[in-house]
């Protein structure tokens, strides 16, 4: 019996003193060891990432060569469209450089894309995340803001050196300054925990009185440069019903963000251009 | 090879099953459902290692699995050293050889553990009716789940180190 008891008493002074040791650990080693055991990981889930991406192109390798002649025309065929407008853009560019001058007001931040491959997705009721296969040396830092097709995907909360964690904007902590569509005045959006078997949603606050949305006739909110990390005009969602708030000067809604937020594959990261770079941009 | 090295073995094995639950969890996000069955990496430490073996697989499992998400460090090293002390004492009252003792133990432990973490991670939202939904389907999958794999999950573990020849089965169980 003395035998059992020690043994008894053995297992919770091998917990309690282990977390003893943890208490009195320096914030300095604790950091290094999450670091540590991060890296430690990374490497298996990037090898990971790949795998997928040779199962996708050994899929591709199946396809016809019907398929890839017709998906060769469709994509000249964009390329066009695209490179006319490249052209109304420069032309446009070149009309607020020249606005901006007239004006003296300060130009715009600018960006360049820098393209990462999603490792890892990570959704569930407390937070949602991305890991991407980019980080500290493709020139990424924390607080950049990452986009794709369909509008904003959210920003970057941790770089390490290969990789990159992003925090969704269907996450429940995930907060930014937005607008409607067409109307400057700002609206703040924010994650909400959303539902299983269901696509993702967000929440807008502060939508001024006189803005309309119905089931026919949505509205899209879009990323506002108010909040400092994305620039102006990016999808974020659309309301498709507006209530008057409790103070009866703005209103409240839901926001329906697109279901491809929930499968990502691959994300743009807005990485700011320094001064010089923008000078010698093409 | 000695006992030490054979338990590297079994942390490369539930590394293993991270890495597969993570790639589960990356495809199951289409269908807004997720998986955590933190409480399988843990049972084989409790219920056959050793002492001081079973608490530092618990203590490497939990900073592993703590380094890629956004809780403050160190939440789920204190909650795995808890569940394992849990698991350790209740090895010595239920049969370990019995599949349906396992079963129920693990199911218990992972209700309650989800139930916390989602106090702890969702604080901000625990008057969402939406977030509670959220949570209780995720808790039901993820019960599920750990239901029907906590048995074949430790006989692996066990098999595996009665090749490499540490028959534990065979050790007396805690009494």
């Amino acid at each position: 019996m003395p035998k059992n008891v020690s043994n008894q008493r053995k297992s919770l002074l091998l917990v309690l003193l282990l977390l003893a040791l943890w208490w009195f650990t320096p914030i300095m080693v604790k950091r290094w060891t999450r670091v540590a055991f991060y890296e430690f990981q990374a490497p298996a889930w990037t090898a990971l990432s790949y795998l997928r991406d040779l199962q996708d192109y050994w899929s591709i390798r199946n396809r016809s060569k019907t398929e890839l002649i017709e998906a060769g025309i469709d994509l000249s065929r964009l390329q066009a469209a695209y490179a006319l407008n490249n052209q109304r853009m420069e032309y446009l560019e070149g009309e607020i450089e020249r606005l901006e001058g007239y004006l003296s007001m300060p130009s715009l931040p600018e960006y360049r894309y820098e393209v990462a491959r999603v490792i890892r997705r990570d959704l569930n009721a407390w937070w949602q995340q991305l890991i991407i296969r980019k980080g500290v040396n493709h020139g990424l830092r924390k607080g950049q803001a990452v986009v794709y097709r369909g509008g904003v995907v959210g920003r970057i909360v941790k770089v390490n050196a290969y990789t990159a964690t992003v925090e969704l904007i269907s996450s429940p902590n995930f907060r930014t300054a937005a607008h409607v569509e067409g109307d400057s005045r700002p609206v703040e959006f924010r994650g909400v925990p959303n539902q299983g078997l269901s696509p993702p949603e967000g929440f807008a606050s502060n939508v001024p009185a006189d803005v309309d949305a119905t089931h026919n006739d949505p509205v899209r909110l879009v990323s506002s440069r108010l909040g400092g990390t994305f620039p102006d005009g990016y999808t974020l969602g659309y309301i498709y019903k507006l209530d008057v708030s409790h103070n009866g000067i703005f209103q409240n809604g839901s926001v329906k963000l697109n279901s491809d937020l929930s499968s990502l594959q691959e994300v743009s990261v807005l990485v700011p251009l320094e001064p010089e770079e923008t000078g010698s941009r093409p | 090879m000695s006992n030490n090295i054979r338990v590297i073995g079994i942390f490369f094995f539930n590394f293993f099953l991270l890495i597969a639950l993570g790639e589960l969890n990356h495809n199951l996000t289409s269908f807004a459902v997720y998986l955590n069955l933190d409480v399988l990496f843990l049972l084989c430490a409790g219920l056959y290692l050793r002492l001081l073996h079973g608490v530092i697989l618990a203590v490497v499992i939990a900073l592993t699995m703590e380094a890629t998400n956004p809780l403050p460090f160190g939440t789920r090293l204190i909650a795995f050293l808890a569940i394992w002390f849990i698991i350790v004492e209740f090895s010595r009252r239920i049969q370990r050889n019995n599949p349906s003792h396992v079963r129920t133990l693990a199911v218990i432990l992972q209700f309650v553990w989800f139930l916390c973490l989602s106090v702890i991670a969702g604080q901000e939202f625990l008057d969402s009716g939406t977030f509670w939904l959220r949570t209780g389907t995720d808790l039901l999958l993820s019960c599920l789940t750990i239901m029907l794999l906590a048995n074949f999950w430790v006989n692996f573990q066990c098999r595996f180190l009665s090749d490499l020849g540490w028959n534990l089965k065979a050790e007396p169980q805690r009494s």
